[in-house]
């Protein structure tokens, strides 16, 4: 895996440049932020284009701060387990990776990671562990990719929460087509083991927001079930009203992969849309007009495999603020246009990755 | 110079690529269109095709069944009983005849539309009148089975002498000692006699009757539970030896044939305009 895309991090003004010969960052300027759904339909077909000619790759740094934490799920199945488990402490001698069973999986296993943080050495080694795995196992149609993310990245304030559980009740689709990976729809047992929350969290939204609940309160109303796309039965404060070190919020949706650029890609976001949330200039219009307009037409699972570019585009603009991160994003999201046929399977989109 | 001439050339490759995505995306735009512009044409053939398959699957599974009622009841039919849950069906009885017949010339005849209880072929010895010490009369009466002599071939056996029955027959079924004390003078003069009775059915003396109803009644008992007993062998077949899964053939069939769904269509229609209506802005 090559790490040729450097995010050079200028300590001075802590804004990363990327340094992109490619020709969509030629047409793009990367470290720019163009409201992409402003974008002329000429250009957006230019972009489009140019963005089929790339492929993404795992980048050395996602620029992340420091306080912000992050854990991974690699679930995989048809799994030669012995083996994996002695590559892998062989790569890892202090046991940080660690492999254990999982019933849901078909003569599978799960990589849980220890906690990590925004650096090369986090990246290298999840690209070392894909790697590991890779030719010792498969991804079918149990495996998930769950991704979980310290609590301290929403923070204490209610608000944050209530503005995260709006914007995914409302961005719902896209999202989940984004985290589908490299596969053209939801993994079968999604509904079983991540099942969409846009109806639930738009609902509990407009119960929540004209009460005086408290942030606990607030937690455990949106605590479903353990087994919904965003699981936050892993939030958990002590007296004092702090997070606890491991309380996560547990991102279950995303399909498995054993490409470390399509997990650092779903991190990315997620992380984004954590932070967006909590930011003051959380745009409350945008959101709310996205709603009105969908009005849970396409509120379904089966809807979610469709393309919907305007939307996407609006999320791109509200959540990222760079183009290199818009770019990856829509990379992932729109798969070259392609959608899933009828009554194909657990089909694959064409490689948009390079490895 | 060149430069240009490259830069031009990736200008037209860009241009013409994006066409192409267009005419792509208005191509299944249109294809949406007709599926939703003759869907209730393309809904009546794919439930004709759906119904004719899931309706061919059934029939595989009833067959076996079906065939093994269908020839036991063609059975019953052949053999003269007639058909199960049909009443009131003409059925034919054959002309059953007994005759008895022995070495002194006797003949007795019986007719009867109807089964001898017991119609097996039997041939009687009897010894001659012994007086006893007691005043009466005695004699041994041995009882042959016949198998399947005829007449003439036993009328044979009558005139033969140094007849030893057990080294044609075998040892008797029975061995009787008859005493009575009216023995008339003719009885006492008579020497050793054999006598066969003979069961035989004439095919061409019969009488037609309608079935009764209790009569069917037992009848289609009796079918239902020979069938029930022979179905288990299909059964048995079908649970342990066959891969045929009624159910997972038209969830199959259901799964490869779904309904056009004109609000799906609507909906899709819809999200495609909308991305090309973008892209077009």
């Amino acid at each position: 895996m090559m790490f040729k895309k450097k995010i050079v991090s200028n300590s001075n003004t802590k804004k990363s440049c990327f340094l992109d010969e490619s020709p969509v960052f030629k047409f793009i300027n990367p470290n720019g932020n163009d409201k992409l759904s402003e974008m002329s339909g000429s250009d957006l077909q230019d972009l489009i284009i140019l963005m089929d000619e790339y492929y993404i790759q795992l980048r050395s740094r996602l620029g992340f701060e420091q306080y912000i934490t992050f854990g991974l799920e690699l679930e995989f199945e048809n799994a030669m387990k012995i083996r994996i488990m002695n590559q892998l402490d062989e790569a890892f001698p202090n046991g940080d990776w660690k492999i254990k069973s999982d019933h849901s999986l078909n003569n599978g296993a799960e990589i849980a990671s220890p906690i990590l943080r925004d650096n090369e050495t986090t990246w290298r080694n999840l690209d070392k562990v894909c790697s590991i795995v890779e030719p010792l196992a498969s991804i079918d149609k149990n495996s998930g990719g769950h991704i979980h993310i310290g609590t301290q990245v929403l923070g204490n304030d209610k608000k944050s929460w209530l503005n995260f559980i709006k914007i995914w009740s409302v961005y719902e689709n896209i999202i989940f087509r984004f985290v589908y990976g490299d596969f053209l729809t939801a993994r079968p047992y999604m509904l079983k083991y991540a099942e969409p929350m846009a109806k639930d969290f738009w609902q509990d939204y407009e119960n929540l927001k004209i009460t005086s609940a408290s942030l606990e309160a607030v937690i455990y109303r949106i605590s479903h079930k353990r087994n919904q796309a965003v699981n936050f039965k892993n939030v958990s404060c002590n007296i004092h009203n702090k997070f606890c070190s491991d309380s996560t919020i547990e991102f279950r949706c995303p399909n498995g992969s054993l490409n470390s650029a399509i997990w650092q890609n779903n991190v990315n976001f997620f992380v984004k849309l954590l932070t967006y949330s909590r930011n003051t200039a959380f745009n409350d219009d945008i959101v709310q007009q996205r709603h009105q307009s969908n009005l849970d037409k396409f509120a379904e699972l089966k809807w979610y495999d469709e393309i919907y570019l305007e939307q996407a585009l609006e999320l791109c603009d509200i959540v990222f603020t760079n183009n290199f991160d818009k770019i990856y994003f829509l990379r992932q999201y729109l798969k070259s246009f392609q959608v899933r046929k009828k009554n194909a399977d657990y089909p694959k989109t064409h490689a948009f990755t390079k490895i | 110079m060149s430069n240009k001439n490259s830069t031009k050339h990736l200008v037209e490759k860009q241009s013409l690529k994006k066409k192409k995505m267009l005419l792509q995306m208005k191509k299944e735009i249109e294809m949406l269109e007709n599926e939703l512009k003759y869907s209730k044409l393309v809904n009546l053939k794919i439930s004709t095709v759906k119904n004719l398959k899931i309706s061919l699957r059934f029939m595989q599974r009833i067959t076996p069944y079906v065939l093994s009622a269908g020839i036991i009841a063609g059975g019953c039919k052949l053999i003269g009983f007639g058909l199960p849950f049909y009443s009131g069906d003409t059925l034919k009885i054959n002309s059953n005849t007994m005759k008895e017949f022995d070495s002194l010339g006797n003949v007795r005849y019986e007719q009867q539309y109807d089964d001898y209880a017991n119609s097996s072929n039997i041939l009687y010895y009897y010894s001659q009148w012994q007086p006893d010490i007691n005043g009466l009369y005695t004699r041994n009466v041995e009882t042959y089975k016949l198998d399947e002599l005829t007449e003439e071939e036993i009328l044979k056996l009558f005139n033969k002498e140094d007849l030893k029955l057990s080294d044609i027959f075998g040892e008797p079924i029975s061995k009787k000692r008859e005493t009575k004390n009216n023995v008339t003078e003719e009885e006492l003069q008579q020497n050793d006699c054999l006598k066969a009775i003979i069961y035989s059915e004439d095919k061409n003396n019969y009488i037609l009757y309608k079935e009764t109803k209790e009569e069917n009644n037992v009848i289609t008992a009796a079918y239902l539970a020979l069938t029930a007993v022979v179905e288990l062998i299909p059964f048995f077949i079908r649970r342990n030896i066959s891969t045929f899964d009624f159910d997972d053939c038209v969830s199959e069939i259901k799964r490869k044939y779904p309904a056009v769904d004109t609000d799906e269509l609507i909906k899709k229609l819809e999200i495609r305009r909308s991305n090309y209506n973008r892209l077009m802005r």
